[in-house]
């Protein structure tokens, strides 16, 4: 598969993954797990948080969209990737807008110049 | 070494850093345009259809990514590729072996048809929002996926469709409508950017696509 680039997954509330899926980004096959999870109200921390590291090992992923939001409830294990692949965009969802004080790489970033901030 | 020049590689990595911020920023706000855009459709697609009619209830039992992303040392893209050489597949006549080198890759299936055969011009929409976000590049790429001429281009300049109806309006399946967004579509942020290089000075920092 070299050369043909690599997944974008996504983590999000059903409109944002359908909506993402229907741009193409999806990949589902019986002896993979998906590149996309769904999550509800009943989706626990646990999977959430077991999903995106799932995506963060695997070779294939080079990007992954997030819901702030969900960012949010796994704040610590978004924090702690500091790699530059793969990438981690956290989205705005329709109930959440994004806050820009709140995204890791952001902060990341804003702590290169002012090293107190970075935590 | 020459005195200074640490203090010069430094701000140069500085400038580095403001501008792929500045440049992220500006990406980020045309993507949260196509992200409501594109949840707007999808809220007429369900009252066109039906609120069960498009959920994850609908998505294929078997998926081919269409888009994938491609990082190089000048920058991070996002290509639409339909994986292989796209020859449109001749109807054999004779039994036998298949055709020398095996018989072209079939390209993907549009997840629009996991939704039916007519769908309404709102789910159509919707996806161009989304392909439109999660950016669809032709050109050169570092990927060595050739572009087939048979990739859909994503339309321009659709932005008076799909916006019209009134804030307020409730999809009729308790999930509210978000309001119409005001701005007019801008491009997708396929272009190459700045982000994706590692700091000079090794440390790497989780960086945005």
């Amino acid at each position: 598969m070299a050369g043909r680039g690599k997944l974008i997954a996504v983590m999000g509330d059903e409109d944002t993954v359908t909506g993402f899926l229907l741009g193409g980004i999806g990949e589902l096959d019986k002896h993979r797990r998906p590149n996309f999870l769904v999550v509800e109200k009943e989706t626990s921390l646990a999977e959430i948080e077991e999903t995106f590291r799932g995506f963060l090992a695997r070779e294939d992923v080079g990007m992954i969209l997030i819901s702030q939001a969900l960012a949010e409830q796994i704040r610590p294990a978004v924090a702690a990737h500091a790699r530059a692949l793969p990438a981690v965009l956290e989205i705005p969802s329709k109930d959440h807008p994004y806050d820009p004080a709140r995204d890791s790489v952001l902060r990341r970033a804003r702590g290169l110049f002012a090293p107190d901030e970075l935590r | 070494p020459r005195p200074g020049s640490l203090s010069l590689s430094l701000d140069a990595a500085a400038l580095e850093v403001m501008e792929a911020l500045e440049l992220l920023q500006q990406r980020r706000e045309q993507l949260e345009q196509h992200l409501r855009q594109g949840w707007l459709s999808l809220a007429q697609a369900r009252y066109s259809l039906g609120c069960h009619r498009v959920s994850s209830l609908q998505y294929g039992a078997t998926m081919v990514p269409r888009v994938r992303v491609c990082h190089s040392r000048g920058g991070v893209t996002v290509r639409g590729g339909l994986g292989g050489p796209q020859k449109v597949p001749r109807l054999r006549q004779r039994r036998g072996a298949p055709e020398r080198g095996g018989s072209p890759p079939r390209p993907p299936p549009d997840p629009l048809s996991w939704f039916g055969v007519l769908v309404p011009p709102s789910l159509r929409q919707a996806q161009g929002s989304f392909q439109k976000g999660s950016p669809n590049l032709r050109g050169h790429d570092p990927c060595d996926l050739p572009v087939p001429p048979g990739v859909p281009s994503v339309p321009r300049g659709d932005a008076g469709r799909g916006g019209g109806r009134a804030p307020g309006h409730h999809g009729g399946c308790g999930r509210p409508v978000p309001a119409a967004p005001a701005a007019e579509m801008s491009p997708g942020w396929g272009q190459r950017g700045q982000q994706g290089q590692p700091h000079p000075h090794g440390n790497s920092w989780g960086h945005p696509g």
